[in-house]
């Protein structure tokens, strides 16, 4: 791989870069990510604690970290974002967002570190 | 030439020989699944209408329009009948599933996009 340095936001924090070729599994990277954002063990159980791994791929969406094959992840990964549960909630609320357009309502959505061209999802 | 011929790994069962030859990680891959059991990538994405995160599915592991459905909506926290389920053709066309036969769905889908019923 040419170039294996990928970057990885949070918010509230400045984005770090780790080389993804280091690794041979999610849980090498979720185990890593959680070290280097301070917040260990909260990325391997999503379930449990409201964290989630999401990454932009080469195509502008988003997507949920884990379901590709390993490799698929890594021939595709642009890059990558840990979501706090505050973070998740916000990223649901796009619902909320489409529907209340007219209305002028406008839904705080904490997409520091994403492109301005994020991707839109409706179709 | 020859020497490619006679490698051959433990448990492949689509008749592939070992030529040409493949990377041994990405054998390791396909023995695991994690190809889907065949050369092309059968990995689509399926997005839920108002939901910022969008997943993926292993296509291969369906075999019809309801198992498909059934799976998508539990991976979205929906139920069945609330929902309907959405394709992007390979031709760019966005269509309801469940009017071509499931193989010709397969073969021409690109990705999926679950909507709910109004």
């Amino acid at each position: 791989m040419q170039n294996s340095n990928r970057t990885v936001y949070k918010s509230g924090c400045v984005g770090r870069s780790l080389d993804i070729s280091r690794f041979n599994s999610y849980h090498e990277l979720r185990r890593e990510l959680g070290q280097m954002f301070g917040i260990e063990g909260l990325l391997e159980d999503p379930q449990r604690s409201g964290w989630q791994l999401v990454f932009v791929d080469r195509e502008n969406d988003v997507l949920l970290l884990g379901d590709d094959p390993w490799e698929a992840f890594v021939n595709s990964v642009w890059y990558i974002k840990i979501l706090s549960p505050e973070d998740v909630q916000q990223l649901g609320k796009h619902e909320v967002e489409s529907y209340g357009q007219n209305s002028g309502e406008k839904v705080q959505r904490d997409l520091s570190g994403l492109p301005p061209s994020m991707g839109s999802f409706d179709f | 030439m020859l020497q490619w011929l006679s490698i051959r790994t433990k448990g492949e069962e689509n008749g592939v020989v070992g030529w040409p030859p493949v990377k041994s990680s990405r054998k390791t891959l396909c023995h695991r699944g994690g190809c889907g059991g065949g050369s092309k990538s059968t990995y689509v994405k399926v997005q839920m209408e108002g939901d910022g995160i969008a997943r993926k599915i292993n296509l291969n592991l369906h075999h019809s329009y309801n198992t498909l459905v059934h799976t998508l909506a539990q991976m979205f926290g929906k139920c069945n009948e609330d929902v309907k389920l959405t394709y992007q053709d390979k031709e760019g066309d966005w269509l309801l599933a469940g009017d071509v036969p499931w193989g010709s769905f397969v073969e021409n889908v690109k990705r999926l996009k679950l909507v709910k019923k109004t």
